[in-house]
């Protein structure tokens, strides 16, 4: 995350610092306009050697990253309280290196909750729209794994 | 996890399994489905991986998470899961002071390294001004979307690509070059997605041709896919920077390859058409000889099959074609499974470079591309008395399903009779041959999938268009 002391602009312009309205002895119009005067030359020296130790040089760069358009956020399905007498799918795309740890998700599974039915599905990374319709007509829930 | 997200948007409660060491890979790709409170759960990789050869090896890697997994599809959702407000970011210009110049190209490498924003060199920085003299290398609008970049989908513009060329030091006549080469990345038939983020080290292979490759000095002779010429370096940092900021890719977070993805320039050369005894690449592709064109490929690695040359060793060219059919043979362990869509969707193409003086004695002998071509496809076969009986059966669906091109389905169905012969190859034009390197050199060649696994192609030859400052490619 970019730190934000990292991206702030540089402070404003010293003399938008500066309160410049006249008050108590300054209230005479020569002296007004003298000090005034001299208020703005050692301002100006004051912002000098102000920049020079602080913010000598500053860089504007562009932002190199793309626009994104995420699309709109869905949250998860509602979950089941109960499994007894769900079907839950078991979806794993086809290689082999994950078949034996899927067996053992469904043993278990058997093991823990017996009233349940597992049916095992495999295909590509993406199981496509129609192959998803189907698994979603033969099932309640599912765990869904994809990998080498 | 866009399977996941398919249930999940059917209504059906699921939880998203993975090892500890893709999570961060499977909350992206959530983000990217839209679901990024998806019900993940991970097992420890490095129990995964060492146990799961047997079912008796793995058990305890299922035990521990058992009950995990039963949680994840009955505990009700929380809140926060519930949620669907999206997050929205600023892509404004930002300002860098320091107080010296020395110290705010330090601070600006700082934060846009920092941020995952760059490929871990030093980068120049994008101001404003530098990033419009990198534009007057086109013509074309700043404000031209040229594609999206996988994974995230992010929306390359002109101007957000000469921003990260800026960046990578290229110079603005390379600009066009980098423009088409992202068009044929971003091109919605090419499968960028699985090249930028799978665990196998794919690359790209970005191959200029033409005459805009001889102005802009891109090396085609000894030495083409290494270092030295800025051209080659920065066309290639370019590419990648963009890739990265724009398609917003990171190592381990959703560029999951192992052990990298060297180069991390890609692969970026020229071919060598001073030596070339046949006319430049792209005009096989239906560009005019006088073109300048990029072509990309989705490889598996440089140099990974040798098939001779070299300063070393004699060779004749017969030997060479022998060798380049012996390794089209090799993919032959998949060839009874080959399906599109699938991890192993198809057989391979290949990049043949072929160093100038192979090409110069294949020209004597006769052969030209189309020709050579034709003589490889014939070649790389497999006779029918020695195909498998899954083999001969994996032919007819894949003719069923199209993936076998028409033209060539009576060639496949006359070999699964006795003394025919099945080819390796779809067909011909799978085999792609450019002339580059030196002399001496190596001859060697490239291979990538015919189909890609979430679009369909895995190669792109675009015109070179826009360019200002070169006689080509305008």
């Amino acid at each position: 995350v970019l730190r934000s002391e990292q991206i702030k602009p540089d402070s404003g312009h010293i003399l938008d610092l500066i309160d410049l309205k006249p008050a108590g002895i300054f209230q005479g119009a020569f002296m007004k306009k003298f000090c005034i005067r001299a208020f703005m030359a050692t301002a100006a020296v004051v912002f000098t050697i102000g920049c020079q130790s602080s913010n000598d040089v500053t860089l504007e760069v562009l932002n190199p990253r793309g626009e994104i358009s995420l699309p709109p956020v869905s949250a998860p399905s509602t979950r089941i309280a109960d499994l007894a007498g769900k079907k839950i799918g078991l979806y794993w795309n086809e290689k082999p290196g994950g078949i034996h740890f899927w067996n053992g998700i469904e043993q278990l599974l058997k093991e823990k909750l017996p009233e349940t039915t597992v049916l095992r599905y495999s295909g590509p990374f993406d199981l496509g729209k129609e192959y998803a319709a189907k698994i979603a007509a033969e099932t309640d829930a599912f765990f869904y794994g994809v990998g080498d | 996890v866009s399977g996941y997200y398919r249930l999940e948007k059917l209504g059906k409660p699921g939880v998203y399994v993975c090892t500890d060491n893709f999570v961060h890979d499977a909350e992206s790709a959530a983000e990217d489905v839209g679901m990024p409170k998806s019900r993940i759960v991970t097992v420890r990789a490095e129990d995964y991986y060492r146990l799961r050869g047997t079912d008796a090896g793995i058990m305890p890697v299922a035990e521990a998470v058992i009950d995990e997994l039963i949680d994840g599809l009955k505990r009700p959702l929380t809140s926060e899961e519930a949620s669907t407000t999206g997050a929205k970011e600023d892509l404004g210009p930002l300002a860098v002071s320091a107080e010296s110049y020395r110290l705010a190209i330090e601070k600006f490498n700082s934060i846009y390294l920092d941020n995952q924003w760059g490929d871990g060199l030093t980068l120049l920085p994008p101001t404003k001004e530098a990033v419009q003299e990198m534009l007057k290398g086109t013509s074309r609008s700043p404000d031209e979307i040229i594609g999206t970049v996988a994974p995230k989908n992010g929306v390359a513009t002109v101007e957000k690509i000469a921003i990260n060329a800026v960046m990578a030091g290229a110079k603005p006549e390379y600009l066009p070059v980098i423009l088409t080469a992202m068009e044929c990345i971003t091109d919605p038939d090419y499968d960028d997605l699985h090249v930028m983020t799978s665990t196998g080290s794919f690359n790209f292979a970005i191959m200029v041709t033409g005459p805009i490759a001889e102005e802009l000095n891109i090396n085609a002779g000894i030495g083409f896919l290494g270092y030295g010429w800025r051209a080659n370096s920065t066309i290639g940092r370019a590419l990648r920077l963009a890739l990265i900021n724009i398609g917003r890719v990171w190592p381990g977070v959703n560029d999951m390859a192992l052990v990298g993805r060297p180069s991390q320039q890609f692969y970026v050369f020229a071919e060598n058409q001073k030596f070339s005894p046949w006319q430049p690449f792209h005009v096989t592709q239906g560009f005019k000889p006088e073109d300048s064109c990029v072509t990309v490929s989705s490889v598996m690695g440089a140099s990974s099959h040798l098939l001779g040359g070299g300063a070393v060793a004699t060779w004749t060219p017969q030997e060479i074609l022998d060798s380049s059919v012996r390794m089209m043979k090799e993919p032959r362990w998949g060839m009874a499974t080959w399906k599109r869509g699938s991890s192993n969707p198809g057989p391979m193409k290949y990049i043949l470079f072929f160093e100038p003086v192979l090409a110069m004695e294949l020209e004597r002998m006769g052969y030209n591309r189309a020709g050579l071509q034709k003589y490889l496809y014939e070649h790389a076969v497999v006779p029918y008395e020695e195909l498998t009986p899954a083999e001969i059966a994996n032919v007819q669906p894949r003719i069923d399903s199209g993936e076998i091109p028409k033209d060539r389905i009576s060639i496949f169905k006359g070999a699964l009779k006795p003394g025919g012969k099945l080819p390796m190859l779809d067909r011909p034009e799978d085999i792609r041959i450019v002339v580059a390197g030196g002399i001496p050199g190596y001859s060697f060649a490239m291979s990538f999938w015919r189909e890609g696994l979430y679009a369909p192609t895995s190669d792109q030859t675009k015109l070179i268009r826009g360019a200002t400052l070169t006689k080509a490619g305008r």
